[in-house]
This record gives C-alpha cells, sequence and structure tokens, in this order.
C-alpha cells in the first residue's frame, strides 16, 4: 500500500510544572518517569523519521521545556535542519533557551488566558506563571522570535478577550489563537465553565465584525464557520496534519497524536520494539485514517464542502467521545444539530 | 457575452460578504470576496460583457481607475481558468 511521507513528529513530554484544568493530556506533575526516553533515542527516532520524509519536529507537553536534554535537542533539530514547532507554558523560557531557538526560526505557540495574572491563574492555577510567561514571550521578542499566543476561551475571561489580545500584539506575538476548550482530560472537570459551541461560534462572529487589521487574530474554529473574509486570506487554513503525523510519547509509546496518553487502544507501538517505518508502513489505525479521510467521514463532515480540508478536524476527539476515528466532527455536528450549521457549506 | 460559464462539476454559493465555488471534481473550496462574486455571477452566470460587468464594478464599487479594473477583470478570467472552475461554451 502506498503511504504518505511523515511530515512531523510529536515529542510529548509526560512531565509539566504547572497543572492547568483544562488540559487534555493530564500530564504528570513535576516528576519525571523511569522509562522516559533517553536523548539518544530520541535522536535515533529522528533520523529513523527523517528515512520517511520527516521535515518538522514538534515539542508539546506537558511542558516540552523541562525535557532534561531540551538544549542538546534544539541544537540536533538545528544541525539537522528539521523546522522546529514547540507549544509551551512559557514559564521557562530563558535568555540561552531564546538565542538558541533564534538559531532556528522556529514557530513557538505560548499560553496567555488573559491580560491579567488573575485571569490567567483562572485555568493555569499558579498566579505567578502569568509575569513568567510575559517574560517568555518578551526573551523570544528580543530574539526576533515572534511567537504565536495561544488563549483558551471560557466563560469566565471571555469579558478579557479584547485586552488579551491587545497585551499580545503589544509584547510583540506575530498572532493570537483562540482556543475552545474541548472536554478531554482534565477539561472534563469544566463542563459548566466551557462556552457552548453556539457561543462560540458568537463570539467568532462578533470579533469577525469588529475586522481588527493591525493584528492576526486566528479563532480554532472548523472552516465551515470561517467568514468569506478569512477564507479569502487563507487564515486559520493549517489542520493538524492528521495524515502526515505520528506522536510520541514520553516512554516511547507511539500514537496518531498526544490522545494516545488519554485513548491506550490508539498506540500504535512502541520505538523500543517497533521501528518508526513498520509502525508508519503497516499500521492498521493507519490505514483506515489514510482510506478513510475525508470520503468516509460520518456526520455532518459527509456533507461539509470543507471535508477535504478539514479532515475532519480532530478524530481523536472524535474517538474520545464515539469511540470512532471517522464519525465526523462534534463540534460541527452539534451546530448542525442546533440548527446554526451553514446551510451554505453543506452539499 | 462571455464564452465562459462555471463548470459542470462546480457548486456556486452565495454568501451575504461573498461566495464559495466548490469543485465536486478536486474537493477544493475557492472564496471569492463581494467583487470577485460580483464578476462571477455577471460573466459566468449571467453571461454578461466583461463591459457590462466592468461598469457595474464602477458603479457599486465607484472605481475610478478603469484600466486597473479591466486589468483585475481579466486576472480574475484567468485565475478562473487555471483553477478549472469555468469551461468554454460556444455564445
Amino acid at each position: 500500500m502506498d503511504y504518505p511521507p511523515l511530515r512531523t513528529l510529536y515529542f510529548y513530554n509526560r512531565n509539566c510544572n504547572l497543572r492547568c484544568r483544562h488540559c487534555w493530556i493530564e500530564p504528570g506533575f513535576n516528576e519525571k518517569g523511569s522509562e522516559d526516553l533517553a536523548f539518544a533515542e530520541v535522536r535515533e527516532l529522528v533520523f529513523q523519521g527523517q528515512a520517511l520524509g520527516l521535515d518538522s519536529v514538534k515539542l508539546l507537553g506537558g511542558e516540552p521545556l523541562l525535557l532534561p536534554y531540551i538544549r542538546q535537542f534544539i541544537d540536533f533539530l538545528i544541525v539537522e535542519q528539521l523546522k522546529i514547532l514547540i507549544e509551551t507554558n512559557g514559564t521557562l523560557i530563558d535568555d540561552d533557551i531564546a538565542a538558541r531557538l533564534a538559531e532556528a526560526n522556529p514557530f513557538v505557540s505560548i499560553s496567555l488566558d488573559g491580560s491579567s495574572a488573575e485571569t490567567h491563574a483562572m485555568l493555569r492555577g499558579n498566579p505567578e506563571s502569568f509575569d513568567q510567561a510575559v517574560a517568555g514571550v518578551q526573551k523570544l521578542v528580543r530574539n526576533s522570535i515572534r511567537p504565536q499566543v495561544i488563549f483558551c476561551l471560557h466563560k469566565a475571561n471571555r469579558h478579557d478577550l479584547d485586552e488579551t489580545v491587545n497585551l499580545a500584539r503589544d509584547l510583540g506575538a506575530a498572532s493570537i489563537k483562540i482556543n475552545f476548550i474541548s472536554d478531554m482530560g482534565r477539561a472534563q472537570g469544566m463542563a459548566n465553565e466551557r462556552l457552548s459551541v453556539q457561543e462560540f461560534v458568537d463570539m467568532y462572529h462578533a470579533f469577525c465584525a469588529k475586522s481588527r487589521d493591525d493584528f492576526k487574530v486566528l479563532f480554532d474554529i472548523p472552516p465551515a464557520f470561517h467568514s468569506i473574509s478569512t477564507l479569502v486570506r487563507n487564515e486559520n487554513a493549517r489542520t493538524c496534519g492528521i495524515r502526515n503525523i505520528l506522536g510520541v510519547l514520553s516512554n516511547g509509546d507511539i500514537s496518531i497524536c498526544g490522545i494516545g496518553n488519554i485513548e491506550k487502544e490508539l498506540l500504535l507501538g512502541n520505538v523500543r520494539s517497533h521501528s518508526l517505518a513498520s509502525v508508519w508502513k503497516d499500521n492498521e489505525t493507519l490505514r483506515i485514517i489514510r482510506a478513510g479521510l475525508p470520503g468516509n467521514l460520518g456526520g455532518v463532515c459527509r456533507r461539509c464542502i470543507f471535508k477535504k480540508t478539514c479532515m475532519g478536524r480532530c478524530i481523536a476527539n472524535t474517538y474520545h467521545r464515539t469511540g470512532s476515528l471517522l464519525d465526523g466532527d462534534l463540534f460541527c455536528g452539534e451546530a448542525y444539530r442546533l440548527g446554526f450549521f451553514p446551510e451554505t457549506r453543506l452539499l | 457575452m462571455t464564452n465562459f460559464v462555471l463548470g459542470d462539476s462546480v457548486v456556486y454559493r452565495k454568501e451575504a460578504d461573498g461566495a464559495l465555488i466548490y469543485n465536486h471534481a478536486t474537493g477544493i473550496v475557492t472564496p471569492l470576496n463581494a467583487t470577485a462574486a460580483y464578476l462571477c455571477e455577471s460573466l459566468f452566470i449571467n453571461r454578461e460583457d466583461p463591459e457590462k460587468a466592468l461598469a457595474g464594478i464602477k458603479v457599486r464599487w465607484r472605481v475610478t481607475d478603469e484600466e486597473a479594473v479591466k486589468s483585475d477583470i481579466a486576472r480574475f478570467i484567468i485565475g478562473m481558468k487555471q483553477l478549472g472552475l469555468i469551461e468554454e461554451k460556444g455564445i
């Protein structure tokens, strides 16, 4: 069977220095696992990935900057000329990390869930993490890296959206991305605090109506809801790239992304017992995804004109809720069920 | 009258601030802003002359640089052809 190139490896660090209430991974808190991959193993894995077409590595967590070999890892990725993407809470960025990253022209995302320590801490727990994250952004900007700020929108911080956008712009960020909080992992405890699908869509439209041209604001919303102007500008066009990625967990487990942290059925192997090539070429779950996306998507995705670009948005989330990867996106499904999915975007 | 129409595999969806063109053959969605949507309807659905489309744009958007608009219309037609969204049809 033909297989696509493996473009990006997602490395998930199981450890974190914060215990955010909405985290979908539920990482450990300031702990280190005895089975965690060593740098030599990670390096070997990258080499295996390069043989399959790897051109980028994404570091996530937990908190990726807690990896004991993070500086060595960054230097190695630069030498290998691989694009570096990092999702971090920003609290551990020091001048040395920022200077190393500056060599790489990386894509860095830093979480800021409000324009003040008080609002930020509603999700992050630790009030000091706000100043630390702001300082992290500033250190990157001083090193000519303009990060993307990620703002997780919920009922108690929605009043602060405009101010947080202003803060991100003033700090020198390149953009801000507004995330919808899913109900996976720890976020399951936030049922009454999450915005509904309708509320999130309404916030998006209200924000679009203000037409801020001075700064890029991206809502993490399915393309079926994007305004024409967003579509014309080709913003928000990126998907997670599910057909071209693999997730590697701290203990070497391989999954389709980070979902393997919470859905053990979606573990595809372990790097200590499987070569990356054997998983990428022969794994049955990956075959199902390749054969099924986008043609076999169910639910409202089946009728959506964006299914080829959207690819069911987050099939990991769909699996978590329905037990099937191809049941169709739940955000769009909810909108359709409630009657506000845009008719013009259906076939 | 132009000798182009929207392709058989193409679905045109008008929206408040523009339009979307979905191509069944490729699965690709092409968004059009309000001006491009107006041009698309004028040239490929109503099959009006480019001159008439130009006149309509001048009135609607109060454009003064006629040569620039002519050039934009020509580029729009070429772009639509390249995307496989329009096909020739006898006048």
